[in-house]
């Protein structure tokens, strides 16, 4: 191949990367610009002053970010917890148990998704007000597992499909309980998919807005909303540094879900 | 034996299934009973009426505005976000030099919370400030453009987020199922001397076609269910432009606390979700092939 030919065959492949990757990190460059932006004024392209004063200003011990950012993080591992509770056994069950209607049953778990959560949450905030749960870390909470155990079920159902019964007859066979064949089997075996599954619910449980909104504000104020007032405040600066804090577990979590869903599980999903 | 191990399997079942009963089917069930009625008020309690509400909806003109956007949005956002998807996919499952890293920087939208996004696109589309602006004046020498303050390209700009948002999600999902295609099926169409083009029109794309129905279905869903970036970037304006179908349940229950209307809406919202449900498994399931 000549030399002419191969820059002919490179150079659009070249310019649609660099499409995509300014496509794809262009608007996180300019949330990164605006966090250290001390002053910014029209028609300057770039901030006349630069530092670090917002970051102080939101990490500083007193403020509101911080207990925002632990709020969150308080609640989104109580959500995984009980949604880890709730939906092993169910998975268990769904993969393994000689349940009649099974697809009708599994099809019941995925209703919620397609069902908008908007009128859910309106609905769910009325009941909630004669509970006394509006404004409460557990009514938070129940709303945020409600809303994952739809995503648990589902990649646990399908990570406990994904374990060999053979294994699990051998290990009865060779006159193991069920109680320590699922100890000793099955549950290592599927612990990948319901790690990730864990994950997933975790991620919903801190990046979710409206559910929190409709039933915590303004009492219980987790990150997202923090966001969404200061944002709407007009503190474009802490608005940035919130989103940019939001941004490290996600990126964190990324990289453990890379390793641990399969590809073997993921083409069990829906099956 | 058989009927215990079917108690044993509802009990570990039941827990579950009465969480997600209380706090989302029961409300799901409620919603559609109260479209039945008037909205309470103060000293009026509600009353029945049957289907006098779904009547008054023809004739709001934001109700029609609000499901013509909501087409346009669902047109442009699924075709788009999946072929996007597709083609990344296609590309980092390639042996190319830094794969990881690209199928990284493809995933991060995805795991970026909805209410981040909507901040960060909020900046990037900022007149003059904005590095859309920026680049756009440095390029081409545009002028500064409000792009998410004119009814003309508001709606453009919003469908530009979601597909931003969805299109790693969806590559994930074709990146594992084109792990799973069995390079044999390549080479024996190599063997016979297919070109590119053809192995992917008549093997990969074939094969692919389950992913592709669970893609399709969840993109269908997300066009009438995302609307985060909508209320914190434009609540539904200019002059109504980006009011999704489900942005205007938000804006008729919790703005103007018409739970007749939202309850109304909701059910439209979802007979157009059941109907496309339907087209989709009973059209498309027939020309998917599985394995």
């Amino acid at each position: 191949m000549s030399a002419r030919k191969s820059v002919l065959l490179w150079l659009p492949r070249a310019a649609a990367l660099l499409l995509f990757a300014w496509f794809i990190f262009g608007p996180l460059s300019n949330l990164l610009i605006w966090s250290v932006a001390e002053r910014w004024f029209f028609p300057n392209r770039l901030p006349s002053q630069w530092g670090f004063r917002w970051w102080e200003y939101v990490f500083r011990p007193q403020g509101q970010a911080m207990q925002s950012l632990w709020l969150s993080i308080w609640i989104a591992v109580l959500t995984t917890v009980v949604c880890l509770v709730l939906s092993i056994p169910a998975g268990l069950a769904l993969a393994r148990g000689r349940l009649p209607w099974r697809t009708l049953l599994l099809l019941l778990f995925l209703l919620p998704q397609a069902f908008p959560n908007l009128p859910i949450y309106i609905s769910i905030a009325q009941i909630f007000y004669t509970l006394n749960l509006n404004g409460t870390v557990l009514g938070v909470v129940l709303v945020h597992a409600s809303h994952g155990l739809v995503y648990s079920v589902w990649i646990t159902t399908a990570a406990f499909a994904a374990v060999d019964p053979e294994l699990e007859n051998a290990a009865r066979n060779i006159g193991a309980t069920p109680t320590r064949t699922f100890l000793n089997i099955s549950l290592p075996l599927a612990a990948p998919g319901i790690m990730a599954s864990a994950i997933f619910v975790f991620l919903e449980s801190l990046d979710e807005f409206t559910g929190s909104y409709f039933v915590g504000a303004p009492e219980v104020r987790t990150l997202p909303l923090l966001l969404y007032t200061a944002a709407a405040g007009g503190s474009i600066q802490v608005a940035s540094i919130s989103a940019l804090i939001l941004l490290v577990p996600s990126i964190a979590f990324m990289f453990v879900v890379e390793r641990f869903l399969k590809a073997d599980v993921l083409a069990k999903v829906g099956r | 034996m058989r009927s215990r191990a079917t108690v044993h399997a509802w009990l570990l079942l039941t827990p579950a299934l009465v969480l997600l009963a209380a706090f989302t089917h029961w409300p799901a069930v409620a919603t559609i009973w109260h479209s039945l009625f008037t909205t309470p008020r103060g000293n009026r309690p509600a009353r029945f009426i049957g289907l006098e509400n779904y009547a008054d909806l023809l004739d709001d003109p934001i109700f029609w505005q609000s499901l013509w956007n909501n087409a346009i949005y669902a047109a442009a956002t699924i075709p788009l976000s999946i072929v996007i998807a597709l083609a990344m996919a296609l590309w980092v499952n390639a042996r190319i030099p830094g794969r990881t890293a690209l199928r990284m920087a493809y995933f991060t939208p995805t795991v970026l919370p909805m209410i981040a996004v909507a901040n960060l696109w909020l900046f990037f589309y900022t007149p003059d400030y904005g590095l859309l602006d920026q680049v756009l004046r440095g390029l081409f020498g545009f002028g500064a453009t409000n792009w998410i303050g004119t009814p003309e390209t508001a709606l453009g700009a919003m469908i530009v987020v979601a597909v931003w948002k969805e299109a790693g999600f969806f590559m994930i999902f074709y990146l594992a199922a084109l792990q799973a295609i069995p390079p044999s099926l390549h080479e024996a169409a190599i063997v016979e001397g297919a070109s590119r083009a053809r192995i992917f029109w008549r093997v990969t794309l074939p094969l692919l076609g389950p992913t592709t129905l669970f893609i399709l279905v969840n993109a269908v869903i997300n066009a009438f269910r995302l609307i985060d970036h909508v209320v914190v970037m434009t609540r539904g304006g200019p002059d109504n432009a980006t009011s999704l179908l489900l942005f205007y349940i938000y804006q008729a229950g919790f703005r103007f606390w018409d739970t007749a209307l939202a309850s109304t809406l909701t059910v439209v919202l979802l007979l157009i979700l059941a109907a496309l449900a339907a087209i989709q498994f009973l059209v498309l399931e027939k020309r998917v092939h599985y394995r």
